[in-house]
């Protein structure tokens, strides 16, 4: 493993990849800095970038999209009391009041020495504990793989808020919508009504740039008028000292830990990673009452816990194939785009890229660590860029990438369309990640399902006699329970 | 927003009732059919929608989903406007790639929205666009050689 990991370390330092990373953690973290531009939008957006490219630089480029997204997401909340992404709504709370007494580099600097920490280290955790459960499920077979896709379809509950009912309906819009095409048992054609464009289904990317970047888009222009609140930043303290970031360490680790917990399971993400460690933050904390002040600790916390998720979402994708959360549903089509199938097989058959992927996030974050001190003072800029020039910016490239990915203008129309259907989504307080991991999950639900049940001649008793199936099955009904109890308290 | 899930509920019982009957129509094309054929997942589906669609009409009828006294046209206020102009300009754009190809197309795109989210600088209205249109070509098309559409100009 260790030369694996330093033959990833060389790939990464090489002239044809090197760039690539600097270019995704600096875009991303522009991206994640301009509020509602999302992680997910930005590794969308930007992922037909990588079409043309070897599957190396494309991991490594979208990997460092995420990771810069993930930290660049703390700059508007701290500086514009607006999250530049979900995952830093928690930052807001410390991080504001902070820069409103004109300690805005302190403030930016802690943010980005816990980030770095949160990603160092979940990619430890990812490096040892990948290659172990990836041998794990190298034992699964079809009935396995169907009560894993349920599992993962489970999530959709827990990312659907306080509408678990919706996100569900959002799901089975997605299952059905990966029933297009042509069986994959029979070839019969289904729901195609002879258009020759759908017998291979809908293509996944025009479908997520659409419910992703699209709508985010149209939700933008309603908003274009509205004036900007943000503060006037002020550096009248520098960054913090060598003496206070080691006395935030504790705290760090800690959330980085919990972070990278939160981010294997798949469906709770970064967001949720950010409050569950600001709120252990405070409770553990002897400055408690101090949280929502503008405490270091209160902007360390959800920051090491939110860039926690970085590596621990990457353990399902890489393993078993099961996206995390939003982003790593995006990254998983990017690896099937490369001609990579994630699993158990991937660290077999494609070590190289697996060992280059994790060798580049250790890279990244400390590119992360290094851009985000120098630049401090530069993405306080950034934050002011007018949205009006954005967001033409962002259609151009959304309308592109569906065209990309088959040259096909039928693409685009669907894009269009997915658009069209994620903005009337968000009005209705409709999630859409659910539909994109319907989308991925179901053809590996519905292809193991029938291909079980053939196995067993007609009879479903597998879903109760195959021991790690029976787990898959529990844990998701589990998952589902406590999203509807979560949802009927609040 | 109680109106709003009816309608969402609704949409999804005439989507169950689509499935259902189209896949009432799939050919079996194997013996094993008889187990699991092409209609076999759409239809699974098609109820699970179904059941959902009606939970979520109960839950609302007896008012324990979203009371956030949110009504239409909060969800859809006079800014719609705007996004639905930005909506018939992509839809321009995409008919227009085949005639105009990419770059000129996608200027006009750029200029459109610019125009549509009140900018009038002309230096910005020509430059931007423009800039744009040339950057996203280079980048794509020359660099990366990721196919973009011709038109009848060939660029």
């Amino acid at each position: 493993m260790v030369s694996l990991l330093l033959d990833g370390l060389r790939t990464t330092f090489s002239p044809g990849i090197f760039p690539f990373l600097v270019i995704g953690v600096t875009g991303g973290i522009v991206i994640g800095a301009l509020p509602g531009l999302t992680a997910t939008m930005g590794v969308a957006v930007l992922l037909p970038l990588t079409f043309g490219m070897e599957s190396t630089p494309a991991l490594v480029l979208l990997a460092g999209i995420y990771i810069g997204a993930i930290y660049g997401g703390s700059i508007s909340a701290i500086l514009l009391k607006t999250p530049g992404t979900p995952a830093a709504a928690a930052t807001v709370l410390d991080g504001y009041e902070l820069a409103r007494k004109g300690e805005a580099a302190r403030a930016l600097s802690v943010s980005a020495i816990a980030s770095f920490t949160g990603g160092m280290v979940s990619t430890v955790m990812l490096i040892t504990i990948s290659p172990i459960l990836a041998n794990f499920a190298l034992r699964f077979g079809a009935p396995e793989y169907f009560a894993l896709a349920v599992f993962g379809l489970s999530i959709i509950a827990s990312i659907s808020g306080k509408s678990p009912v919706k996100g569900l309906l959002a799901g089975m819009f997605g299952l059905l919508i990966s029933t297009v095409g042509l069986d994959p048992v029979t070839s019969f054609p289904r729901f195609t009504f002879g258009e020759m464009n759908l017998f291979n289904g809908f293509a996944i990317i025009p479908v997520l740039i659409g419910l992703f970047a699209l709508a985010e888009a149209f939700v933008q222009m309603e908003k274009i008028f509205e004036p900007s609140h943000a503060i006037e930043t002020n550096f009248k303290r520098g960054m913090i000292s060598l003496k206070e970031t080691i006395a935030l360490m504790p705290t760090m680790i800690k959330c980085a830990l919990i972070g990278t917990f939160i981010g294997s399971i798949p469906g709770a993400g970064a967001d949720i990673a950010a409050f569950v460690s600001y709120n252990e933050a405070r409770r553990s904390s002897k400055n408690g009452s101090e949280f929502g002040t503008g405490c270091l600790e209160g902007i360390a916390a959800p920051e090491a816990g939110n860039n926690g998720v970085t590596g621990g979402a990457m353990v399902p994708l890489l393993t078993l194939g099961v996206p995390g959360d939003a982003v790593t549903a995006i990254l998983l089509g990017a690896l099937i785009i490369q001609g990579l199938q994630p699993g158990p097989l991937l660290f077999t058959k494609n070590a190289d890229i697996v060992y280059g992927l994790f060798a580049s996030l250790f890279v990244g974050n400390i590119l992360m660590l290094i851009i985000g001190l120098l630049g401090v003072r530069l993405f306080c800029r950034v934050v002011e860029l007018p949205k009006r020039f954005i967001i033409p910016v962002i259609i151009t490239l959304s309308m592109v990438g569906a065209y990309s990915m088959n040259n096909s203008i039928f693409d685009m129309w669907v894009c269009v369309a997915f658009g069209v259907i994620g903005y009337i989504m968000q009005k209705a307080d409709m999630p859409s990640s659910p539909i994109i991991l319907a989308v991925i999950l179901g053809p590996m639900a519905e292809s193991n399902l029938r291909r079980a049940v053939l196995m067993y001649e007609g009879s479903y008793s597998f879903l109760w006699t195959r021991p790690i199936g029976v787990v898959f099955l529990a844990l998701a009904a589990l998952s589902l329970y406590s999203s509807y109890r979560r949802a009927h308290s609040s | 927003m109680k109106k709003a899930n009816y309608c969402i509920a609704a949409a999804f019982l005439l989507l169950a009732a689509f499935v259902l009957y189209s896949a009432a129509n799939f050919e079996q094309t194997l013996i094993q059919d008889d187990y699991v054929g092409a209609a076999f997942f759409p239809e699974l589906l098609a109820w699970m929608t179904g059941g959902l669609a009606l939970f979520l009409g109960g839950l609302t009828f007896r008012g324990k989903f979203d009371g956030d006294g949110r009504t239409l046209s909060d969800l859809f206020p006079g800014e719609i406007r705007i996004a639905l102009a930005g909506l018939a300009v992509i839809t321009l754009y995409v008919l227009s790639l085949d005639y105009f190809g990419f770059i000129l197309a996608t200027a006009a795109l750029n200029f459109a929205l610019l125009l549509l989210f009140g900018v009038r600088n002309p230096l910005s209205l020509a430059v931007f666009p423009a800039a744009i249109s040339l950057a996203v070509y280079g980048v794509f098309y020359k660099l990366l050689v990721v196919p973009l559409p011709e038109g009848l100009f060939y660029f």
